[in-house]
């Protein structure tokens, strides 16, 4: 049944995977791991803790497959449980910024540049970490994500107006935090 | 648009405006210096936080689909059936209520023939009354029927008729609205 690797869309191999198919569902694994991982990662901050979670993900979305229906946008059901499984995971471990997870530094960059890029990095990150879950989550899926309002709503199951609203709250938080980094670069 | 454009900045830096909207914010700017300003900063903001790099150090693809598929559980049927059951509910209640709405037209039409032929409405009435001597009738049950009118359904006339329509067709716009309202919540509802 594996042929249907080559199919554009997802749209077989989400019918295939509800009706228990693996290899289906591992494919579809295959073409959300990044974007949901990457999810996790910038609402927790924690790279390992982000892969475990994003696993979880995988899990919860395999046992709740059949209830899927396809005319909704399967990428944007991913990345509803992949927020929520970061929200559960903050919830209970209050992850930090793991600086280790950060890449090193590139062939030729000294070893203060990268500090210093480190560093900035970890600021943004923890300042991104100190908003309210729910302006974060839509903070994420704006800003990395690109996600249109509209898309974000039905994400998170709330209004266009809450989406602005919360946006920009957390927009409007993180530029007065950031302001001597907006300044410095 | 009237005024700064302190609630609609992000709208407009995220392409979310209308043509309309968007040619007014535009205006706006050309002679704002501040609302420019806040243009700028929000558009610094975007470019610092998508500088930061994503995470590295991650498993290999395939370990990480493979980690994945080891940890899949079969699906838990019991919850497939339950689903399964709410929906065949949902979808049959229409089909419960059509029911409901040919037996209240059936009675209705029956009043109108009894209606028509002296002394049958006596002797019907007198017959349906025999279940009221059942025994395996239950006190509620039997009062419910009263109250509902089923012992004297005989005796419909054309308000009770149209009142029994109104209702039918008053809960099938609950239906509709409750119908809609779980296909939403339904279609995207994982944990």
């Amino acid at each position: 049944m594996l042929e249907v690797v080559s199919v554009s869309d997802d749209t077989r191999l989400i019918s295939w995977a509800q009706a228990g198919d693996r290899d289906a569902f591992s494919e579809l694994v295959r073409r959300y791991r990044v974007r949901v991982i990457n999810v996790v990662y910038q609402m927790c901050g924690d790279a390992n803790l982000a892969e475990d979670a994003a696993q979880d993900a995988f899990i919860r979305a395999w046992q709740h497959l059949p209830d899927f229906q396809p005319r909704s946008s399967f990428r944007n059901w991913m990345y509803r449980i992949a927020v929520n499984t970061a929200l559960d995971i903050t919830r209970r471990d209050r992850p930090g910024v793991d600086v280790e997870s950060l890449e090193l530094a590139a062939p030729g960059e000294n070893l203060e540049a990268d500090l210093e890029r480190r560093e900035r990095a970890r600021q943004i990150r923890q300042s991104v970490l100190g908003l309210p879950q729910a302006s974060r989550a839509v903070l994420i899926l704006r800003e990395y994500e690109g996600l249109s309002y509209r898309e974000i709503a039905e994400t998170l199951d709330i209004s266009i107006g809450t989406v602005m609203s919360r946006l920009n709250y957390a927009r409007t938080h993180l530029a007065k935090i950031l302001r001597p980094l907006m300044e410095a670069a | 648009m009237s005024g700064h454009l302190e609630a609609w900045i992000d709208a407009y830096l995220d392409g979310e405006l209308s043509a309309v909207h968007k040619r007014g914010a535009d205006a706006h700017l050309a002679q704002c210096q501040s609302c420019r300003d806040l243009l700028a900063q929000r558009k610094n903001l975007t470019a610092l936080l998508q500088g930061i790099p994503p995470a590295s150090g991650l498993k290999p693809e395939a370990h990480f689909v493979a980690e994945v598929g080891l940890q899949l559980k079969p699906r838990r049927e019991r919850e497939r059936l339950r689903t399964q059951v709410i929906r065949f509910g949902w979808q049959f209640f229409p089909v419960a209520l059509l029911l409901v709405l040919a037996f209240v037209q059936t009675v209705f039409a029956l009043t109108s023939i009894v209606g028509v032929i002296p002394g049958a409405d006596q002797i019907l009435a007198n017959r349906a009354t025999f279940l009221l001597q059942l025994p395996m009738l239950p006190g509620q049950l039997s009062d419910l029927l009263n109250i509902l009118g089923v012992f004297n359904s005989l005796d419909w006339n054309l308000f009770t008729g149209m009142a029994a329509v109104l209702v039918i067709s008053l809960i099938y716009v609950c239906w509709l609205a409750g119908w809609w309202v779980w296909n939403q919540r339904y279609a995207a509802s994982p944990g």
